[in-house]
């Protein structure tokens, strides 16, 4: 069954719940955010939350992707580094403070692989980062293509094209947010860890991907496999790299403010 | 005596209608092209319910000239076009050519068409004569916001006998955004109803087909002409007006007209722009689509050199198509009245009378039955004919079909065909 709330209800409910979160949405080009769908998300409280306030915690600025369109000729080229993900909040980019310390390097995968993912686990949990991102459909792909997202992080998907679109995943157990039309979006909250192909089935040639990981620390590579993951506590840690149709490598890493280096190098997954 | 002579007219028509099922049935496959997969990046399900039947979106991206509905169809391809002059070169019209562009590929797809046929009249019954040496070769493409080209030939080998046919060659002119008024130059199938034999699933309907007397005038398969439509009132009503050789393409000294109006209630609009429902599959609706035309033609009968004699016609029809999830119900009509269709009785005109009502029902995506009951009388011979059958995609381009008919042609119903066939396209 599809939750179906008058549009009146929802509007009523956004206005009440934060007009800052609704003027946000609404600079981001972004339509009425249908609540998730009892139906999609069966870990998920049936009672949706007020529209607005499910996809926003204000005051974090809302990244400006969703109003950047695809160069033409240009398909897949944006990752969630460079566009699709929400750029970190001021406390995250901040120069590097005492005892936080950046890691970057350079994954290495087979040609025409799609874009990998590093994270950092048994770092502390940072509720500010990671929590949200989103995932535009704009002339009939999913931009970015590949996004990250903390466990329990939620993801907007907002349709940006003049005609419906749907999104399912058959990963990880799977769910269907249903189809919706243009300028609507709608949320949801990937709480296991994990790649999760996303599919639309009113067009199948559709694909991307969320990469749902056990921490907030985290980048997708650039085109050239570089990342940096900011803002690290000190710590030793592990590194994992891994991708959509990747394999996955893991590194020990110590952090002690300042960057620090690491590269991986993956294989093609079976 | 006269009835014999009659009923052996009959026969021969039903054997020239038997063949040109045959014949349209492989050819009218060519609507299904990869070329537009290849330049979108696009797979066959977002236009097609089971090829050549269209989606609502396939329908719209047609009716836009083979665009995306909303504008901006450049930014969906694959690889970006070849630019024919800088844009920047308008600003120097008229000292320049307005600037335009070319896909980066040939926009060309191969269609290859295998089938068995099973016909207990035949001499041989069972003919493999289809079986191999049926190729299609479609370009289609837009060349930019205003212009469009469809161009498909066939090449057809019976026996030692190889032919080439051309199937449809047009182009399309969208002078505005939206479909609103564009115009189709060339070959190409006359708007008439919004059925059209290219796209839907099924053997030919007779009403498209069946010719009377000896008046070579069918609906089917081209005209040669232009033709003025479009979509107007919100995206809900279509028309088209146009002027074609006619005459299964004679040279005719007056041409035929024709005019076809049409509306949309429900579901996606026929510009594609906004729906007023969202589906979950792209071949779902809940949708009726009307449609009417009438059709004013003259043909030379006999040797189209001597053409001593005309015959004067008018087609008028109808239909309505009505699609409700997986199930889509057709019900369409034609009358026809002609003066002197009869080469050897120039006296006696003829009226016609066609029905038919199609149901398609989408199983799975990849299974698409159709049955089909169609009714006639054709210059007083009436027929009756039940078919149906099943489409299998064995892949989004690779599909798979096994179609049946009986037919109750003056007197007893019988079996007429079986055929059972495999479709590529690459
Ligand atoms: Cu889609």
């Amino acid at each position: 069954m599809k939750t179906s709330i008058p549009w009146w209800v929802m509007m009523a409910a956004a206005l009440a719940s934060s007009s800052a979160c609704t003027k946000d949405l609404a600079e981001l080009g972004m339509g009425p955010v249908v609540p998730e769908s009892p139906a999609a998300d069966h870990e998920e409280p049936a009672a949706p939350t007020p529209p607005a306030a499910q996809v926003c915690s204000c005051p974090h600025s809302h990244e400006p992707a969703l109003a950047q369109p695809l160069a033409p000729g240009e398909p897949d080229s944006r990752t969630a580094s460079d566009g699709g993900e929400a750029p970190p909040s001021p406390a995250v980019v901040a120069p590097v403070a005492t005892g936080v310390g950046s890691i970057r390097g350079v994954v290495t995968s087979p040609p025409r692989s799609t874009r990998a993912v590093v994270y950092v686990e048994g770092a502390p949990a940072d509720p500010s980062r990671g929590m949200r991102a989103s995932v535009n459909q704009h002339r009939m792909q999913f931009i970015p293509h590949v996004t990250t997202v903390s466990v329990g992080g939620k993801v907007v998907f907002h349709n940006g094209d003049p005609f419906p679109h749907n999104v399912f995943s058959p990963d990880q157990g799977g769910f269907d947010l249903g189809t919706w039309g243009k300028g609507g979006a709608r949320v949801y909250t990937f709480k296991r860890p994990g790649i999760y192909s996303l599919l639309c089935n009113l067009h199948p040639a559709m694909l991307a991907y969320v990469v749902a990981v056990p921490s907030s620390h985290f980048a997708v590579t650039d085109r050239s496999g570089a990342f940096e993951i900011q803002g690290v506590p000190q710590g030793s840690y592990q590194v994992t790299a891994t991708g959509p149709r990747l394999g996955q490598a893991t590194k020990t890493v110590a952090v002690a403010g300042g960057e620090v280096s690491v590269d991986f190098v993956l294989e093609k997954s079976k | 005596m006269k009835s014999r002579a009659r009923s052996s007219r009959i026969l021969l028509a039903a054997m020239a209608l038997a063949s040109l099922v045959l014949v349209f049935s492989v050819t009218r496959d060519a609507e299904a092209i990869p070329a537009f997969a290849r330049q979108y990046g696009r797979d066959c399900q977002t236009c097609h319910v089971a090829y050549p039947k269209l989606t609502p979106f396939g329908e719209a991206f047609r009716r836009n000239g083979w665009r995306h509905p909303g504008g901006g169809d450049a930014d969906y391809l694959r690889d970006p076009p070849i630019p024919l002059g800088q844009e920047q070169y308008a600003k120097l019209f008229p000292h320049t050519v307005w600037p335009g562009r070319t896909p980066a590929h040939i926009p060309l797809a191969v269609t290859i068409a295998a089938r068995a046929d099973y016909e207990p009249h035949s001499d041989a019954k069972l003919s493999f004569a289809n079986m191999a040496g049926n190729v299609g070769l479609v370009a289609a493409s837009s060349i930019d916001d205003v212009f469009s080209g469809w161009a498909g030939v066939t090449l057809r080998a019976e026996g030692d006998v190889v032919s080439v046919e051309v199937e449809r060659v047009f182009g399309v002119v969208q002078p505005f955004d939206d479909p609103v008024m564009n115009l189709r130059l060339g070959r190409f199938d006359p708007t008439l109803w919004n059925l059209s034999n290219h796209r839907m699933l099924g053997l030919t309907p007779w009403m498209m087909s069946t010719p009377v007397r000896d008046n070579p005038f069918t609906p089917l398969p081209t005209q040669t002409g232009f033709e003025l439509g479009g979509v107007v009132g919100a995206g809900r009503v279509d028309y088209a007006v146009g002027v074609v050789e006619g005459g299964g393409d004679r040279v005719n000294t007056f041409k035929d007209v024709y005019a076809h109006l049409g509306a949309k209630l429900g579901g996606l609009r026929l510009d594609g722009k906004d729906a007023d429902q969202v589906s979950a599959q792209a071949w779902r609706e809940t949708s009726v689509q009307l449609g009417g035309f009438g059709y004013f033609g003259q043909a030379a009968l006999g040797d189209p050199a001597l053409a001593s004699q005309e015959d004067r016609f008018f087609l008028v029809g109808g239909e309505a198509s009505a699609t409700l999830r997986d199930f889509n119900l057709i019900l369409a009509g034609a009358y026809g009245r002609n003066q002197r269709p009869s080469f050897a009785e120039p006296n006696e005109k003829a009226n016609t009378i066609h029905l038919m009502s199609q149901l398609d029902v989408v199983v799975y995506p990849w299974l698409v039955p159709t049955v089909r009951l169609e009714w006639r009388d054709v210059a007083d011979a009436g027929a009756t004919r039940a078919s149906g059958g099943a489409y299998w995609l064995l892949r989004a381009n690779v599909r798979a079909q096994l179609l049946a008919s009986v037919a109750n042609d003056g007197g007893h119903l019988e079996l007429t065909q079986v055929l059972a066939g495999l479709n590529l396209a690459l």
